[in-house]
């Protein structure tokens, strides 16, 4: 009974370690991750951008389900910006990782602005979807411009 | 000697230079603010081309004093003009002085670049230059970088122009701001330049620069 409870416990703490090796996954795939919510986020933005700048027509139904899944997307980036990709290969500037604080609240500016978007396109008026659309926009501008390396090869 | 006014500067020049002057702030303005004011950022993108496409025209076959052949000289004028700076008087030129011609040119360089760099250009947004479709991501993210350092020799060369203008003010009373908006400049009297308006021919060479940058912007 003894040695069961010795099995049982050492299994726990190989449980407690497997969990622990599982929540700190590798800088690379951090990056991954991150790189492919940006995707995702730039994916749904382009044809919102099409819409509001007339290239193709307003479709306020489509608009709202894109803006929907931009409000979603949106808070999901600041996780793949963990201290551990610091020296991870990606355009993150090292200036990031010292301005943390910044970066975190330009995180949260990039999630309530879109938040509101998706709320407003869901109410339909055209001329405070395009404001709005802006105001998002310039969040994701804001950290391009302050916090991406250039594309310079 | 006798002083007159001379007419140096025709009107198609002094809008050239100014438009460009207001143009080109927009276009800084536009291009940080970003977003939805790309769309103005552009529109004055192609106002530029035009005005260059103009310029570079008018340098063949414009008034006089405009005139490439005029005004772009020989390294011996060049050090010639260099080694009059230290003389504080005006240098009594028709046109740009041998040093601002080579400046003047080196302008016209880096707004081309600018210009069809911007064309392949995108924000990685929503935003893209007319030409975007026509090459990969990847090469209009490298032109788009170039656009971007582009911009910082475009500054360093209008920062030495402003310099430029306030040494020979200050240095050589040359009063270079005053000529290039009223047109005229004192000069003894020996001097004599034809810088007619020349209406027609600035109206076609305008129509010919606006039709062929629309051209190259929906190529």
């Amino acid at each position: 009974m003894k040695r069961n409870c010795n099995v049982a416990g050492v299994l726990c703490m190989l449980l407690v370690f497997v969990g622990a090796a599982e929540g700190a996954p590798k800088p690379d795939d951090a990056v991954h991750y991150r790189q492919g919510i940006l995707m995702g986020l730039g994916w749904n933005i382009g044809p919102m951008g099409a819409m509001v700048q007339g290239k193709v027509p307003f479709d306020k139904e489509r608009f709202a389900f894109l803006a929907a899944r931009a409000a979603q997307l949106a808070p999901m980036v600041a996780e793949g910006f963990d201290v551990t990709t610091k020296d991870a290969k990606s355009e993150a500037l090292p200036k990031l990782w010292n301005n943390l604080p910044d970066f975190q609240k330009r995180m949260r500016d990039l999630t309530s602005s879109s938040q509101k978007l998706a709320s407003v396109a869901g109410e339909g008026d055209e001329a405070a979807i395009r404001r709005q659309f802006g105001v998002t926009v310039k969040m994701c501008k804001g950290c391009h411009d302050e916090y991406r390396a250039k594309h310079e090869d | 000697m006798s002083h007159e006014k001379i007419y140096v500067w025709d009107i198609w020049i002094r809008c050239f230079h100014w438009l460009l002057v207001v143009l080109i702030l927009v276009s800084w303005w536009t291009a940080r603010e970003g977003g939805l004011l790309m769309k103005y950022h552009m529109f004055c993108g192609y106002s530029i081309g035009i005005l260059v496409m103009f310029r570079l025209f008018w340098g063949f076959w414009g008034s006089q004093s405009a005139k490439f052949s005029e005004f772009v000289k020989g390294p011996k004028a060049v050090s010639r003009a260099i080694f009059d700076l230290k003389n504080r008087q005006p240098g009594h030129y028709l046109t740009h002085n041998p040093i601002g011609g080579w400046v003047v040119l080196m302008f016209l360089s880096l707004l081309i670049a600018q210009f069809a760099t911007g064309l392949f250009a995108n924000d990685d947004l929503f935003n893209e230059g007319p030409l975007y479709a026509n090459v990969s991501k990847r090469v209009s993210d490298w032109l788009t970088a170039v656009h971007h350092a582009n911009f910082n020799n475009l500054v360093a060369l209008i920062v030495v122009h402003v310099l430029a203008i306030l040494f020979y003010r200050t240095w050589k009373r040359e009063d270079l701001t005053g000529a290039m908006l009223g047109g005229y400049k004192y000069l003894p009297t020996i001097n004599a330049i034809n810088s007619s308006h020349r209406f027609f021919r600035a109206f076609a060479t305008l129509l010919l620069s606006i039709v062929i940058i629309c051209v190259i912007v929906n190529f």
